[in-house]
């Protein structure tokens, strides 16, 4: 990792996605809505017409409902929930982006997952004797997936291909050489 | 195929070229001319399957034969390109006599 914090604070707000947009609208709704309520209030204090609605009107007709009203409670009641479930998954997940840091003496660096993913898979290809399009990887975290379809008749050592793909990638960083996994195709192709 | 980490490369055999050769092969194993065999590869979970086609040489024990040369086929194309060679099938077609036309 970055040595000083700027640095370390920079890759942070590369890989993770910036929240500040849900914040931005989650507050702007709660400003409107606060400041509907205010000048509600203000008006009914000051005794003239109300804007939308009386407050007390409708807090009445949400407490006791009737037919048609129930119906509208229950949109905007399922409305509201899923709009409350996207802002907590919005809060609660990493928010990562397709991007990896990687520990450099100089500055701050951080490279795209696929390049990752790339490397794994042509450290799997060399060391599997296949063709470089026989191999695929994803990587995701730290965590690497590697797919190899072998060629006919040539036997793949799977153990052999993880510690090649390992050491690979551990030479990025230690973090993305732990965690690998290789998958070997049943079925193999011609040359 | 490579040579191992030092050598760097690596040696591709194209299925052409694998075709060929489990054809010349299977021919001489079975006595007959190459134009009349017909190989076709595949893969058979991992290794080389080969699908030959074509007539055998006369023989009293013709079955005998075509069972020994499916298993030799099998040895030397495997020794030949280097590759593990899973199954070997073998459809006849017909006899090759040792002179099918009169020397004129």
């Amino acid at each position: 990792m970055s040595n000083s914090s700027i640095e370390r604070r920079l890759s942070r707000r590369s890989v993770h996605r910036s929240r500040s947009t849900a914040v931005s609208v989650a507050l702007v709704v709660l400003v409107l809505v606060a400041a509907w309520i205010g000048t509600e209030s203000v008006l009914r204090a000051v005794g003239s017409a109300p804007l939308l609605a009386d407050p007390q009107t409708a807090v009445d007709a949400a407490l006791k409902p009737d037919a048609a009203f129930l119906t509208i409670a229950e949109v905007i009641a399922v409305v509201l929930v899923v709009l409350g479930v996207v802002l907590v998954v919005l809060a609660l997940k990493p928010g990562r982006q397709h991007r990896s840091p990687v520990p450099h003496d100089r500055g701050a660096v951080v490279i795209d997952t696929r390049i990752i993913a790339a490397t794994a898979a042509n450290a799997a290809s060399t060391a599997a004797g296949v063709p470089e399009g026989n191999t695929s990887a994803s990587s995701r975290g730290s965590s690497t997936e590697v797919r190899v379809v072998p060629v006919s008749g040539v036997a793949v050592d799977e153990s052999a291909v993880r510690a090649a793909v390992e050491e690979r990638l551990g030479r990025l960083d230690e973090r993305y050489g732990r965690r690998v996994k290789v998958r070997v195709a049943e079925q193999g192709t011609l040359s | 195929m490579t040579g191992g980490p030092d050598v760097p490369g690596r040696v591709e055999i194209t299925a052409r070229a694998l075709t060929s050769c489990a054809r010349a092969v299977a021919a001489e194993r079975l006595g007959a001319p190459a134009k009349q065999v017909r190989v076709g590869l595949g893969d058979h979970r991992g290794s080389l399957a080969l699908d030959i086609t074509g007539p055998i040489a006369a023989a009293d024990d013709i079955v005998g034969r075509a069972t020994a040369a499916a298993a030799e086929v099998k040895d030397r194309v495997s020794a030949l390109t280097g590759r593990q060679v899973g199954s070997t099938h073998i459809e006849l077609t017909g006899i090759v006599r040792e002179r099918e036309t009169r020397v004129r």
